[in-house]
């Protein structure tokens, strides 16, 4: 039995002696009770095939099975605890309890065994009649991918007697995941050589926080801060890259073309560097006597890797209204709020140019030869200033004819460093709909929603694809006249999107619950296009219905049903780069 | 259910099917240059069946609970589990699984 078992059962032992000892006075007290059930037994699962999907997230083999569920009030203070443990990666523990109402503590363990599956790679074989190859290698073909996820969560509150308006509350967080995972890897201009190899994970993200609130009938007050540092370990793993060939002819002419090859040795991949976060936040709710309800919110975070100086900024305000109005407050009005602004660090990449070693090129990098800087400073295009609303206005007119509500959506979102249009960085958009929800005869319940859209200046890749530069024929890659990739890149001159310029949604639901049956049919219908940029020809049709009928013909049995279907058509531009030779 | 006062019993059921599948895409390409360029396959026919889902799950539980005393009670219960992949992406995720389970329970 390991550490985590005898610990996991030593906190049983606690929670369930004094809870035996309490059933025994709780029968001549009348203030207390104790309700106990325990079990304990075995396990015994059988795999035939793949266990990958239909035991996901459940073990195998065979083990003992602890159940409990404890409920204990005192008069000195409460005990809950429920759980279920299987074995040491799958369990369940949620444990309440609380001294004098004075202090309160909620805490749970849970952990899960998820099976990651193992990619063969054995789908990447492809050969061409001049010798081009694709080809996988999988270092580590018989290990089996699977990580236990682990969650362990405490929040306590003190609520002092006599100061009861005051409540300070801290707690702790702890979510791990520890494994084995499949990484793979990619080598250029060896042809295409995808490499699969064990990556260990022993990932935790930790957070400590407290606050403080101050609440009365008038609403509350709270203010907070929170630090998480998110590890894994190992931080990278080595990885080394194929020798850059020339796909047909083998030779090492193409060194100075990528960055890392043999010749560079042993390279960390998938790097997951430390990282810090820390939050400070305010919130806040106020419900006025003449009706007004108000809802305040301030975030400022900071994250930061501990690698690198890097740093990502977020500050964010929410503000939000609502009121009912009018004769037997039949009129409502809601508002929401938001403004925000994300601000990532700049960071220089510089990037490692090696020199040729054979061919013509020998002995030069490719910036000496054809005057091309790769270096570049990455700016982020998560910089933002966001500001968002959405407001709506209903009437009620009763029960039977129900409530319609006209909505309205805006949003701006203004980017530091990217442009969703020549000279445009901003996109704005607004959704007007209208919705009626309704009761329309006993047992029914109706809604229905329609919303049209609009952007100014969408999402777009600006000259991200169509290269109209056609290269001379040239003999070699290497001759004077043949044209590279950063010269294509340059060519393009079509504006690529998935965003929508304008959009129509509509949302229908219906649902008729009887004495021992209900129904309940669902249809969601989306329909957008965008030919805002140049050559861009972008629409989405999206279609959903679904239908559920659940019955209880009697006290002791029930059967349900249901059935979804989902229908998608997209029209896009794929541009498709064509090379003879 | 509860056959006697002493013994109940129950039956859990669930199936499930799920299939996805995209049509074939509509990549028109220029027939002169085609002609030129017989190096240029530019067959794209049969990418759209490379994604295709077809899976069913089957899950199937008893369970009975036979009553010494009013708080000590005797659980077992089996439960079969059946996962079918019909067309297979990566690898043939198909497989079953038998689980027993058995449980003495107390209340106090």
């Amino acid at each position: 039995m390991n550490s985590k078992m005898r610990y996991l059962l030593t906190v049983l032992l606690i929670v369930l002696v004094p809870g035996a000892l309490l059933a025994q006075e709780s029968e001549s007290e009348t203030t207390t009770r104790t309700e106990s059930e325990v079990e304990i037994g075995v396990w015994d699962t059988s795999v035939d095939g793949s266990p990958d999907l239909v035991l996901e997230y459940e073990p195998d083999g065979t083990g003992p099975i602890i159940k409990a569920d404890i409920i204990s009030v005192m008069e000195k203070g409460s005990v809950d605890y429920e759980g279920e443990i299987l074995t040491s990666n799958n369990m369940t523990n949620d444990l309440g309890f609380d001294f004098n109402r004075v202090f309160r503590s909620s805490n749970l363990l849970n952990i899960m065994l998820h099976r990651l599956g193992h990619e063969p790679l054995d789908h990447f074989q492809a050969v061409t009649n001049h010798g081009r190859v694709t080809w996988e290698t999988d270092n580590n073909p018989d290990s089996e991918y699977e990580i236990d996820y682990q969650l362990f969560e405490t929040w306590n509150e003190i609520q002092p007697r006599g100061m009861s308006n005051l409540t300070f509350g801290f707690g702790y967080r702890d979510q791990r995941r520890d494994g084995l995972r499949q990484q793979t890897a990619v080598s250029h201009c060896d042809a295409c050589h995808v490499e699969s190899m064990d990556r260990p994970m022993n990932e935790k993200t930790t957070d400590i926080g407290a606050d403080l609130t101050w609440a009365g009938e008038w609403g509350y007050v709270r203010a907070g801060y929170k630090t998480r540092d998110y590890s894994d370990s190992p931080t990278s793993i080595p990885y080394t890259y194929d020798d850059a060939l020339h796909p047909e002819l083998r030779t090492p002419l193409f060194d100075n073309r990528v960055q890392y090859d043999l010749q560079s040795g042993p390279q960390e991949i998938d790097f997951r560097p430390d990282t810090t976060k820390d939050t400070f936040g305010v919130d806040g709710l106020w419900a006025s006597r003449t009706g007004w309800n108000l809802a305040a919110e301030g975030i400022w975070s900071e994250t930061k890797s501990d690698y690198e100086d890097i740093t990502s900024d977020y500050n964010g305000y929410l503000l939000s209204l609502n009121k009912r109005f009018g004769e037997e407050r039949r009129w409502g009005f809601r508002w929401r709020g938001r403004a925000y602004d994300v601000s990532v660090s700049d960071f220089f990449v510089d990037t490692i140019e090696q020199v040729g070693i054979a061919g013509p090129q020998a002995g030069k990098t490719y910036r000496e030869i054809y005057d091309f800087d790769p270096d570049f400073n990455r700016q982020s295009s998560r910089n933002r200033d966001v500001i968002d609303s959405k407001a709506d206005v209903s009437y009620r007119f009763n029960r039977t004819l129900g409530t319609l509500r006209f909505l309205w959506d805006y949003e701006s979102v203004d980017r530091e460093h990217f442009q969703v249009a020549p000279g445009t960085t901003k996109t704005t958009s607004n959704e007007l709909g209208v919705s009626w929800s309704a009761r329309p005869a006993k047992g029914w319940k109706t809604n229905v929603l329609l919303k049209f859209g609009d952007a100014s200046d969408p999402f777009n890749g600006v000259n991200t694809q169509y290269s109209i530069l056609e290269s001379s024929p040239a003999g070699s890659p290497f001759a004077p006249e043949a044209a590279q990739y950063f010269e294509f890149h340059d060519a393009r001159v079509a504006e690529g999107t998935a965003s929508p310029e304008s959009w129509t949604r509509f949302q229908a639901r219906g649902t008729y619950t009887g004495n021992t049956a209900s129904v309940t049919a669902n249809y969601r219908y989306w329909d957008g296009d965008n030919t805002s940029g140049d050559l861009t020809d972008w629409s989405r049709m999206n279609q959903a219905a679904s239908v559920t009928l659940w019955s209880s013909p009697a006290p002791r049995w029930q059967w349900y049903a249901g059935y979804t279907w989902n229908d998608s058509t997209l029209d896009t531009v794929a541009t498709v780069p064509l090379f003879d030779g | 259910m509860n056959t006697t006062d002493a013994f109940k019993w129950g039956v859990n059921l669930v199936w499930n099917s799920a299939d996805a599948a995209l049509d074939p895409f509509r990549m028109l390409r220029g027939e002169v240059w085609s002609a030129a360029k017989p190096n240029q396959w530019y067959d794209f026919s049969q990418t759209n069946t490379y994604s295709d889902l077809d899976t069913e799950r089957l899950y199937g539980t008893i369970y009975g609970q036979f009553s010494f005393k009013e708080n000590l009670w005797l659980w077992g219960g089996y439960t079969y589990q059946d996962y079918s992949d019909n067309a297979p992406y990566l690898y043939d995720t198909t497989g079953n699984a038998d689980t027993f389970a058995a449980r003495l329970g107390y209340s106090f």
